[in-house]
């Protein structure tokens, strides 16, 4: 699962001031060297064009390798090899504490160990068909996250059973879900979306907020598990966006119904998952208006 | 006795409860609660608490806009980021507008207690 940035982990244990942690960042931008001065180093452009680069990326979210492909100056295998080189220079932050004497790299070490979260292990076969899934990447990403925050925030664990494509969620129309959707907006729109049965949700509050059942109402129980999600949704965007890109995310969305879901994103899929308190699935989808919109384009 | 009050700012009733709960527990005094930006600041200025805990993805004014806010009348003010987003950029951009800390959640009750205990 997508670690919190390593920084920040170090924030919250009181380890780094925050003085440290926003000195380190400026000196690894300050030693990191950018893309467009190894471009213009490798001869691949010139300080012109890095400009022109610069000037298209203040209106858009795109990375600048990716505009510089798109404006035609520099090749894929060109911009392969420039983030090649970037990774060869690039100094860690962990490595800049220690440069900066913040902390020992004794203490560094250790405090990386803990910082590190173990991989899941998704069944083989539910793996192959990920595997061959378009947005494979996504997919992973989410069925890793959703198994471990669950376990890690209500204290049972989560299997991600199984993946249905748009057309087998439609089964599910009739079922008596709750839904909560989150929209995150980057270079790429995606929807997030939760579903499951009222006594899973009033579980999900119970456990969250530490309350007896009983004591869960109907509102409580949606706004805990949209609020679940919405911790999804921050470990999500921080695994499958870019760095270099910002995004915004929306808070959670309600609905009394399975079909919100199939009627607000397109291109869905839905990630099934299995614990002792019940099923639910989670949803990963584009935005209606901008599925529609990219399928004009082409 | 110290100024141990907190307004927890949240647009989620379940983390506004598990907050108060927890501060409650061990000597803060919430004294208020706001569910989105525009909320944060007007109960911010209206109850000048010592600390705030602020969510960043909210209805309306967001927390950022919300933050900077809040730090342009009082730049004294002690705040601390409560949010689900964690990237590099959030962390960067919330400490250079002036918030003390920023907790990531899901968050422990040891962590906020830790943190709020450490702001001078």
């Amino acid at each position: 699962m997508a670690n919190k940035f390593f920084g920040q982990y170090l924030l919250e244990k009181g380890l780094i001031s925050k003085d440290q942690l926003l000195n380190t960042l400026a000196e690894q931008r300050r030693q990191n060297p950018r893309l467009g001065d190894l471009a213009i180093e490798q001869d691949y452009i010139t300080e012109d064009q890095a400009k022109k680069i610069n000037q298209r990326q203040l209106s858009t979210d795109a990375r600048f390798g990716d505009l510089a492909i798109e404006m035609g100056f520099i090749s894929t295998e060109q911009l392969d090899h420039l983030i090649g080189l970037q990774g060869q220079k690039r100094k860690f932050f962990g490595e800049l504490l220690v440069e900066l004497n913040y902390m020992t790299e004794a203490v560094v070490t250790q405090e990386l160990e803990s910082h590190k979260s173990t991989q899941g292990v998704l069944s083989d076969l539910v793996q192959v068909v990920i595997d061959s899934h378009p947005e494979s990447d996504c997919i992973n990403a989410c069925a890793d996250i959703v198994s471990k925050l669950f376990t890690r925030i209500l204290s049972v664990p989560a299997q991600f059973s199984e993946l249905l494509s748009t057309q087998e969620l439609d089964g599910f129309a009739e079922t008596p879900f709750y839904t909560s959707s989150i929209s995150i907006e980057s270079v790429k729109s995606t929807v997030l979306s939760i579903a499951a049965e009222k006594n899973l949700m009033e579980e999900i509050a119970s456990r969250l907020i530490k309350m007896d059942k009983s004591e869960v109402d109907l509102e409580l129980a949606i706004d805990a598990t949209g609020e679940f999600l919405n911790i999804v949704a921050g470990y999500y965007a921080k695994e499958v966006i870019p760095d270099d890109c910002s995004y915004k995310a929306s808070p959670p969305k309600h609905a009394d119904n399975f079909v919100s879901i199939t009627k607000e994103s397109a291109d869905l899929c839905g990630l099934k998952f299995e614990s002792e308190m019940g099923v639910f699935f989670v949803c990963i989808g584009q935005k209606q208006e901008e599925f529609f919109n990219s399928h004009q384009c082409g | 006795m110290h100024n141990k009050t907190v307004l927890i700012c949240d647009d989620s009733r379940s983390i506004r409860t598990i907050t108060r709960r927890a501060l409650s527990r061990h000597g803060y005094e919430v004294i208020s609660e706001a569910c989105d930006g525009r909320e944060a600041v007007d109960k911010y200025l209206e109850h000048k608490p010592k600390f705030t805990l602020l969510d960043l993805v909210m209805p309306d004014t967001d927390g950022k806009q919300a933050l900077k806010e809040i730090i342009k009348s009082d730049p004294a003010a002690k705040i601390v980021i409560l949010s689900s987003l964690g990237s590099e950029n959030d962390v960067e951009e919330c400490l250079k507008n002036g918030a003390c800390s920023y907790i990531q959640k899901p968050f422990e009750e040891d962590v906020l207690l830790r943190v709020l205990d450490g702001i001078k």
